[in-house]
Formats: C-alpha cells, structure tokens, sequence
C-alpha cells in the first residue's frame, strides 16, 4: 500500500517535471513573443488573448517571460545540483570509505559550513562573485554539498563492513575499485533522492537570490528576478508576481513530488516482506 | 602455511597468542563458540584486519604489516567464504559480473569471449547452470550463492580457502550440498582449508585436524577423531558433550 | 482438548511476481502442555504459519481457512482483541534477538514495561518479578542484567529476555520463531532447557517453528514437516525422527553430519508457480511417474500422517491405474 502511493507521487511528479522540461527546450515555440521585447505602449496589461499573463512595466510579455524562464530555473537547478552533488558524493566516499584524520578534517570542515544557514551563505557568495548566472551557479553549489557528503558517508561506513567488501578486497581489488565499483553503486539511492528534493530547493534559492538583486541580472527572464520587478506594482498589476510566483510553486513541488515518491519507491524497507 | 600472533583493538584482545599451522592440502577445523574470536582470526589471516603483533606466514612469505595486501605478492592465493549468503556478493552486480571479477582484477583473461568460457567452466565446476548469470544476488538461494562465491575463488587457483562458518545459516540439506562440494574441490585442486564453525559434527566431518579456540585462545589442537574421542580441554569436553546431547 | 485449532488453512501474498502460495491447506492442533516443532527449509511457509496465528502480516497477505484459539475463531476477531490476545493469551518469540529489542532502554526498563502492562503492580514489584523470571531463564546475575542494555548482552542471552518478554503474560500459546538460529551448541542447549522449563512452569503449549532437527528431537512431543507450504509428515516427534516415512524426512534426516550429510539434490519448488502433482516429486529418489500427476492427500497411519503415494495403497487414488506403479516404486 506504501509503495502504491509513492509511485502515484512519482508518477505526479514525473510528468510536472517533463512538463518543465518540455516547455523550456521548446521556448521558442510555445513563446508567442520574445521574452525580452519591449513596448512601453503596451505596459502593464492584464492578461488577455494576445497577452495571456499579460505585460509588465516595460510591455514585455510576461507568458513568454515565464516560458523562457523555465529555461533558465531548470538549468540553474539542473547544474548546481550536479556540481554540489558531485563534490558532496565524492567527499562522502573518501571520508567514509578512508576514515581516520582524513575523515575528522572533511567532517569537520562540512559541521563548520553547516552551522550557517545556506541561503545567508550563498548571499555573502553571491555578494563577493558579484551577480551573474555562473556565479549563481557557483555560490549556491558551494554551499550545498555539505548535506551529500553526510548522507553518502554515513552509507559508505555501512556498506564497507559488509563481507562482500571484504570479499572482493580478498580477490585483490584496490581501494579506487572496491569505492567505484562496490561502494558507490550501493550509496547512490538516498543521493538520486537527496538531490531530486534538491533541485527544487535550488531553484527556490536561485529564486530568492534573485529577488534580493544578487542573482542572474535583469533584462534575463528569470522568475525570481520577475518577482522582484514586480514588487512596486503588487496592488496596481498583481499578474507581474503571481505568474512567476505560481510557476516557481508548480517547479518546486513537482520535484518534491518525484524525490519523496522515489524514497518511497527505492527504499527497501518500504517492501512488504514475506517472513521467513 | 602460515602462523598468526595476537591481536588487540582498543586495548581488549580479541585474539591472545594464537599459532596455528597448515599443511597444503590439509583442512584445519576451527571450532568455538560465538564471540571467541575465530572470525577475527579469520580475518587477520587474510590481511584484512591488521594484527597488533605476531606474524602470518604463507608460502613462505610473510603478511606485510597493517594488513597492506598487495595484488602482486601471490596472496590472491588464499581466499574466504563468509558466512552470510545474503552480503556475500554485491547485491547491485549481475551474478556473471561477480564472477568476473577476479579474471578482471587480475587480468587472466583477453576478451569477453574468453571470459565467457573460464566462467562457464566455472559454473560447471560448482553445479551451476547458465542461466544464473543473469541474475541478481537476492534471486538466488542461500546455498547458490555460497556456490557462486567458491566459483568465483576457484578462479584465481588458490592454495588455502578460509571458510568462515560457510554453512551455519543454511539448511541443513543445502548444507551438506555446500558441504560436499567443498569437500570434492578440495580434493580435486589439492587446497588446503581453515574451517571455521561453532558445529562440532560438521567440523568433524570436515576437518583432518582441529584446533579448539575459547576467549582469544586455542586450547587444544590434534587430530579430529581423537579430540572428539579424548578431548583434554574442559570447554572441548563440553562441546563433545553437547553434540550427543541431541 | 486442543488448545489451537488450525484447520485447511491457506496464507497468500499478492506480489508483483504472481500469488505466492506461502501456507496451502496446513491442519494442526496444539495441545496444553506439549510442544510441538514445526520444521521445514528456508521458504517452506513454516513462518507465515506462525505469524498467520497471531495475524502477524503485512497488508499484501490473505488468510484463509480457520484458526481456533479455545473454541474462538481468529480469524473473525477484530484487531482490537486480537491485540488483547497477543502477549496475554500468545506470546510471540521472535527469530532475531538483535533488532527486536529496544537498543536505548535497559532490559529491565524493558521488561519491567510489559510487566506492568499486563499486572497492576509498582515498578519495585515488577523489577523483582523480572529479575525472578531472569533467574528461571538461567541468566547469571540477573539483577546486573536488568541495568544492562541489549548490546552489551551475547545472542543467547538476548534471545533468552526476548522470551521471557514473551512469558510476562502468561500465555497458554507460545510461539517461538527459530530461537536457537545462529546460537552454537552450548548456548543451543541452554536456550532448548529454558523453553522446557517455560512450558513446563507454565503449562503452556508451544510451537517451536525451526529448521534444527536436532532440537526438534530434544525437546518435542510432536513434530510436523513442513515441505514447499504443505505439512508433509506430522507426528510424535520420536516416531517421525527415528522412523521417518516421507522421501523428504528422509532426506532431512540423512543430511544431517551424524547420518553422513548425504544431501537432497536439487531446490523446492517455487510457491508462485507449484507443480501438479507430488511437490517434492522432482527431489524424490522413490518417485514413480503417478507422483508427477497425482497431488498426494494426508495419508492417516496409526501412528502419524504421512502426504505420500507411497503410503496411500488401498486408498480410492492410489487404487487401480497408479496401483502397480507404486507396488513398483515400494519394492
């Protein structure tokens, strides 16, 4: 019965998310404009045929705004979440795998980062790099591999005691084989739901850097920094923030959809087992 | 073969003063109860567990210190079967990659047609069939599975199998299937086996010798149907008294 | 009069592979006072025979058939006395000692806890009442045990708190789940005294579901063997294990080291996709071509019940057209 109801929220989630991902590789088609194209004749109109989330202060087309930020959030998600997740994984292994004063000193160093809050240290990044899309993408991966190399070391210290490891160890394999080949293979569950929760997370955060002036810049189409544009016209123009707002909502919950159905469905123990 | 010493960790031996040797071809029965050690020993043997002192000799060649083995120095030639089935083989690799593993660790083979042939010949040697290759660990049986790790061992050609209670989670009928088959390899590639088990009668069928092990020590040693006869250590007594208790 | 009751009872799980036929048709009765083994190999069903008692089960199970507890059918009972059933009426002793106590309380934290959940007594008498049950359990110092935590305790000793957990209530059903599995043969022994001891204080009966004949032998009036979901031979265990019938018993008993470890060749069948016939019909060294067809009925003798066509001459299916080739296959 567990298993069946994380595979509807897999099955939920998927389908945002190939949504998504739809929309942003087909942009230019879906977008009737282009997203950067302005008419101050036509500025903040309310959604209409033409306009269908209707035109911001600069008389852009926020539909083709959002559809071509799509692009952008899931790229940001997509990437930092691989660069923090490799890092992250390959810590883990080493620590967990090594042990010894190797392990004390990236445990330690991952504590330290973890007691300040990520998105207060992706700011004071963000605010060193400067804004831009690639130094976005470098401040919020440095600060979000921590929570990998946690998960994957303590998987890795649960998996190396096993006999098999000490079979193969028997064979003749070295230790770069045995981590490779035997041990990683077997951590990777939690880290493919760790960071399936995790790109929601990230586009949420790109999002906020953004509204706060110190993510991907003006006149690029992203969601957060949409927000922010349409902060002054809250009251007059409410379509500038919820359109953006709405599909930073849908990104987000469709990959907490997809992670929390995958721990469901990749968690052994949610088996129901014969007893034997 | 080889001998071993003492072995401490965080101050607390696990093993005290433990010598032991054997002789190509011959099986040394190690028998004692839970807790006594004979796992670690089992361990410490192969170099994968670092001995705090003492020495393990085999071949001729001594066990490098802090347990470093080596691909190169010949100790592929001495090999373990562990006593859980279920963590015996990594349960995310088809059984065939399994068993491929040594040939590709130690590069005994030159392509995948080759390799198919020495697992096939593997296979047959243990009573497997083909179509278990394709399978994961947790679709085959307990004893199937120890039968794929001694396929796998046979591989290298070793000298000494270490067989670390290679039954005890078994059924008995299983049990005497694995047995047996060890048994008939042994004969048949002329190895020499430590058979570690807390079960005096399969020790007994087993071995040509044994050794009792109590608490980090061996109490007795000698040939198995005279220890089972005249066992001269108090704990041997005991055991000997348990097995004709049912 | 038997205490339990189980008649043509039939345990499935829905699995993504198919309907595994785990328990099929299994009859049993247990009797106040007497133990009785139930054996089999790994995957026969002789555990979801135990947990089918007492409902254990996860949702994906069905249970059918009938189950008898003092007259009162199981099966029709509500979860909620059910529930007053389990630990007061039957205990359960589970199979591993590792994972089924607490880690973070103390065993007499513990025990005290399911004292007190059946007895309205103080916490002072109720660690007094542990610490006794400790000492019929033959755990040295057991007042330095109730302070001690599960880790700190060897498998045996664990294995004998779980069943004196299991005792608390008084039940008159004990079921125990191989409690001497991985135990080696002194701590083996110490476990098989304590659980006679437990029946006879107690005058309870008990289930001891193992795969270890030689348990079986030193501690059970009756014995049933349990083979791909069936019972195959039930009896007196003496009878059984010293003049076994079966092909499979047999063969059990053969594989022991002590009668020359001579091993049954091949695996069981799998309970998803059963045979017609004789389910042991592929293993057995007596087969004749009619056990591959013919599905063989519990065969009543004076002394046991045997499920095979050997024994079933002079019965409607064994009579005439199977007839010679089981005079065949006896002689």
């Amino acid at each position: 019965m567990h298993t069946e109801t994380g595979n509807k929220a897999v099955v939920g989630g998927l389908i945002v998310v190939l949504l998504l991902a739809g929309v942003a590789v087909s942009a230019p088609l879906l977008a009737p404009g282009d997203p950067g194209r302005q008419n101050l004749v036509l500025n903040l109109i309310k959604p209409c045929w033409e306009y269908p989330f209707g035109t911001d202060e600069l008389g852009r087309c926020i539909f083709s705004r959002v559809v071509y930020g799509t692009r952008v959030s899931l790229t940001i998600g997509v990437v930092v979440t691989a660069i923090s997740g490799l890092i992250g994984v390959f810590t883990g292994l080493i620590a967990g795998y090594f042990g010894g004063l190797l392990d004390e000193i990236l445990m330690r160093t991952v504590d330290v980062l973890l007691a300040f809050p990520g998105l207060v240290l992706a700011l004071v990044l963000a605010g060193l790099l400067g804004p831009g899309l690639p130094n976005v993408i470098l401040a919020l991966a440095l600060v979000g591999w921590m929570g990998y190399a946690r998960v994957v070391r303590g998987a890795v210290m649960a998996v190396k005691v096993k006999e098999f490891v000490a079979g193969v160890r028997a064979l003749g394999a070295g230790d770069w084989y045995i981590l490779v080949r035997h041990i990683l293979p077997n951590v990777l569950a939690p880290v493919i739901v760790m960071a399936t929760l995790g790109i929601g997370h990230v586009i949420l955060n790109a999002a906020a850097l953004s509204f706060l002036g110190l993510g991907v810049q003006p006149p690029t189409p992203e969601w957060g920094a949409m927000l922010n544009g349409g902060r002054s016209y809250l009251r007059t123009a409410p379509h500038l923030t919820v359109f953006p707002g709405l599909a930073i909502m849908v990104t987000v919950l469709g990959f907490n959809f997809l992670g929390d159905g995958l721990r469901d469905v990749l968690d052994p123990r949610s088996q129901a087992k014969i007893p034997d | 073969m080889f001998t071993a010493g003492i072995f401490k960790r965080q101050s607390f031996k696990v093993l005290d003063g433990v010598s032991l040797h054997i002789s190509p071809g011959e099986t040394l029965g190690l028998v004692g109860g839970s807790g006594c050690g004979k796992s670690t020993l089992a361990r410490v043997i192969l170099g994968l567990v670092p001995a705090s002192s003492g020495r393990v000799v085999f071949k001729g060649r001594e066990l490098p210190a802090g347990g470093n083995r080596r691909r190169d120095q010949g100790w592929e030639k001495m090999q373990i079967i562990f006593q859980h089935p279920e963590a015996s083989l990594n349960p995310r690799l088809k059984i065939r990659d399994s068993l491929a593993e040594p040939l590709r660790i130690h590069r005994l083979v030159t392509d995948r047609e080759e390799e198919a042939a020495v697992i096939a010949g593997l296979l047959e040697t243990v009573g497997l069939s083909r179509e278990h290759l394709s399978r994961y660990p947790h679709e085959l049986s307990g004893g199937q599975i120890q039968r794929v790790v001694l396929a796998r061992i046979l591989a290298l050609r070793p000298a000494c199998i270490i067989a670390d209670e290679p039954t005890s989670m078994l059924d008995v009928s299983v049990q005497a299937q694995v047995l047996r088959l060890l048994k008939d390899i042994q004969a048949r590639y002329g190895l020499a086996c430590l058979f570690i088990s807390h079960d005096l009668a399969v020790v007994r069928w087993m071995s040509d010798r044994i050794a009792v092990m109590s608490q980090g020590r061996i109490v007795e040693t000698g040939l198995a149907a005279q220890i089972i006869k005249n066992p001269g250590h108090p704990y041997t007594a005991a055991l000997v008294r348990e097995e004709e208790f049912f | 009069m038997s205490l339990l009751q189980i008649r043509n009872l039939c345990t499935t799980f829905y699995t993504p592979g198919g309907l595994v036929r785990a328990v099929d048709g299994v009859s049993l009765d247990l009797v106040m006072g007497k133990t009785t083994g139930l054996i089999g190999e790994t995957g026969c069903g002789k555990s979801v025979l135990g947990h089918s008692i007492l409902r254990l089960l996860p949702a994906n199970a069905r249970i059918e058939g009938s189950i008898r507890f003092k007259g009162e059918e199981l099966l029709c009972l509500p979860e909620t006395k059910l529930r007053r059933l389990r630990g007061r009426e039957m205990a359960f002793i589970p199979q591993s000692p590792a994972t089924s106590l607490n880690p973070v309380l103390t065993i007499g934290r513990q025990l005290v806890e399911t004292i007190r959940l059946h007895k309205r007594v103080s916490r002072q008498k109720a660690r007094e009442a542990a610490a006794a049950l400790l000492e019929l359990l033959d755990l040295p110092a057991p007042e330095k045990r109730l302070a001690e935590y599960p880790h700190q305790l060897s498998g045996g000793m664990r294995q004998r708190v779980l069943a004196a957990m299991g005792v608390v209530g008084n039940p008159s059903l004990l079921i125990a789940d191989e409690p001497t599995k991985g135990l080696d043969a002194i701590v083996r022994r110490q476990m098989a005294a304590v659980l006679r001891r437990l029946t006879a204080k107690t005058g309870a009966a008990l289930l001891l579901i193992t795969h270890d004949l030689r348990v079986v032998a030193g501690l059970c009036d009756d014995v049933a063997v349990m083979y791909a979901g069936e019972i195959i031979e039930s009896g007196p265990a003496r009878v059984v294990l010293t003049d076994p019938r079966h092909p499979y018993t047999r063969g059990l008993l053969g594989s022991l080291p002590a009668h020359g470890l001579k091993p049954i060749p091949g695996v069981s069948p799998s309970l998803i996709d059963l045979p017609a016939g004789c389910r042991f019909f592929h293993r057995c060294p007596d087969a004749s071509p009619a056990c591959g067809e013919v599905w063989p009925s519990l065969v009543k003798q004076p002394d046991r019940q045997v499920r095979c066509l050997l024994f079933a001459q002079g019965r409607e299916s064994g009579k005439g057209v199977y007839g010679r080739d089981l005079q065949a296959a006896v002689v």
